[in-house]
């Protein structure tokens, strides 16, 4: 059997987070990707950010997925945050069915900062403003459950209030990820205020 | 087959008489023949003494005088061959016999079933007459050829059909071989094997061979210092062993070779030819925090119990310096591998993280991000 990508994203925008290839399996069902994603994560993802340490990710809020990349595949691997499933029609990730993938680079985010002192949210800064309506958008936080979150309208940014049972230390890191359909998923390590 | 019947108030004659033996007989030697491999079934072994001539005239020569040991054989007939008392070899016989013998080759022995016809012992009241009423089931020994004894040792039994069969010169039983010295006309040595020609023993003709306690032994000798292949269950813990090894007399088996009833092998020589281990591998990219496939076929319960092995190979996916937020802001920044590694006998988890940094504050300015590498593992084992 040949080589294939397969390609673990985020379900409620199919943003790739992370690639791994090998011989190629029959997936052909949902059951088939769920037990893959099992066998390649176990029970959640865990992404290395900062030097100690790690973002998790819970197993349900992802999928695994066999991507046809044969013309993508240095570009993918070289670039696993900038690309997302190509989702058309029914298709959703995980269900078994193969996918393509297509860049995502509608925009693309400038900065991530926390507000407030104590922090009470974390603001995402974009390079073009997402338009007259606000567009779903992630934030997973350490130690939380993914937030989901909208663009501010006529803005370039998207803010995420945190949990305000949620305490943050002055002075340490926290790790953080963004995730938006068209945008390149965006990792930061920054430091409470 | 007949048997014979007997009435009250019946006159017995002598053929009533011989049909019942005849009957025994018949019984005997079909078992003998169809259950049975015919050969040596105990004792007959060619025991010497060892000997010197006295001839003053000439310096001594050792030799040995051989004597037939007590025993029982059992022929391609069925008939059986006893020795109730050590039978001496006669050298005078042994020349009859061989008449040009050659020193230091090996002459089989063996014993061949005869009847001879006895007088019947007389009878108070009964007039002394000379009747053969008796056969005595006797044996003669007879030197053979070299070489003669492999034709005799080839011989099946006498089939069923053909009753007691016809008795042929060549139904003998083969007990050994001797050779001789025709300068003294006397045994130089005996011998129980001549190149790759071995004593016939008895067999069993079985296809289902039960014990009736939980132990099955197979012995290569009858006593004494022996191999034995032995199957041992134990009825309380469920588990059953095969053995093989020495066995000293009675006492217990030393294994050299043990299959418990898993199938589970140990044994102390080696493996010729040794076993060769399969290997399987699979290779691909991989990211950060991903587990690493196994090869296709390989059981991960099988990896987990450590019968198969696991090697692994991470290789670091090179990337150009592109923007990355550095503390929240965007910067051109600059990779640098920190971490590329996977425990392979563990979690099998790849870590593999880019320490991405400006290069105008190289040291203060950072991020680790999650990285990508190829990977190669290699599963081996059986």
């Amino acid at each position: 059997m040949p080589s294939a990508l397969y390609g673990i994203s985020f379900t409620d925008t199919g943003n790739l987070l992370a690639v791994c290839s090998f011989e190629k399996q029959t997936l052909t069902k949902k059951e088939d990707a769920d037990a893959l994603l099992k066998k390649l994560i176990g029970d959640k993802l865990q992404i290395a950010i900062g030097d100690v340490g790690v973002l998790e990710i819970s197993a349900t809020r992802v999928a695994a997925d066999l991507i046809d990349a044969k013309q993508d595949f240095e570009r993918v691997v070289s670039n696993v945050y900038g690309y997302r499933l190509k989702l058309g029609g029914n298709d959703k990730p995980g269900d078994g069915n193969d996918k393509v993938v297509e860049p995502a680079k509608s925009n693309f985010v400038t900065n991530i900062k926390f507000n407030g002192s104590p922090a009470t949210e974390v603001q995402v800064d974009l390079k073009e403003q997402e338009g007259p309506f606000g567009k779903d958008a992630f934030l997973v936080f350490e130690g939380l459950d993914p937030i989901k979150g909208k663009t501010t309208p006529n803005a370039k940014d998207a803010k995420f209030p945190l949990d305000p049972t949620l305490v943050l230390k002055s002075g340490e890191f926290y790790r953080m990820l963004f995730i938006k359909d068209d945008v390149p998923v965006s990792a930061a390590f920054l430091k409470a205020p | 087959m007949l048997r014979p019947t007997f009435k009250e108030g019946q006159i017995l004659g002598a053929a009533d008489l011989n049909a019942q033996v005849e009957y025994e007989r018949k019984g005997s030697v079909f078992h003998e023949r169809t259950e049975h491999l015919w050969g040596v079934a105990q004792g007959l072994t060619l025991d010497t003494t060892q000997q010197k001539t006295t001839d003053p005239t000439k310096p001594p020569t050792k030799y040995v005088d051989v004597t037939l040991a007590p025993g029982r054989a059992v022929d391609r007939l069925g008939r059986s061959i006893l020795v109730t008392e050590g039978i001496p070899l006669d050298p005078d016989m042994f020349t009859q016999q061989i008449a040009s013998p050659t020193d230091g080759v090996l002459y089989p022995v063996f014993v061949q079933a005869i009847e001879v016809a006895r007088t019947g012992e007389t009878q108070p009241g009964k007039c002394s007459v000379s009747l053969e009423t008796r056969v005595e089931e006797s044996l003669q020994i007879a030197f053979g050829s070299p070489g003669e004894e492999i034709t005799v040792l080839d011989q099946a039994a006498v089939p069923v059909s053909e009753g007691f069969g016809t008795p042929a010169l060549s139904d003998k039983v083969l007990v050994g071989w001797v050779k001789f010295n025709t300068t003294i006309k006397k045994f130089d040595s005996v011998a129980t094997e001549s190149s790759t020609t071995r004593i016939r023993y008895v067999g069993v003709v079985a296809s289902d061979v039960v014990a009736g306690g939980g132990v099955l032994t197979l012995h290569t000798r009858p006593e004494g210092a022996r191999f034995a292949v032995a199957i041992t269950e134990n009825s309380l813990t469920g588990k059953c062993t095969l053995e093989f090894g020495k066995q000293d007399g009675n006492g217990p088996v030393v294994p050299v070779l043990t299959v418990d009833e898993k199938g589970n092998i140990e044994y102390k020589g080696t493996l010729t030819p040794a076993p060769l281990s399969k290997t399987l591998a699979e290779s691909g990219v991989i990211s950060d925090g991903i587990k690493v496939p196994l090869p296709p076929e390989v059981d991960e319960d099988k990896v987990n119990q450590g019968t198969i092995r696991l090697h692994a190979h991470l290789t670091p996916i090179p990337q150009a310096p592109k923007n990355v937020l550095i503390g929240g802001a965007l910067i051109l920044a600059y990779p640098l591998v920190t971490r590329c590694v996977v425990d392979i006998a563990g979690d099998r988890v790849v870590h593999c993280q880019v320490r991405w940094y400006d290069p105008a504050n190289p040291t203060t300015k950072f991020v680790d991000l999650p990285g990508l590498c190829s990977y190669t593992v290699f599963a081996t084992g059986k």
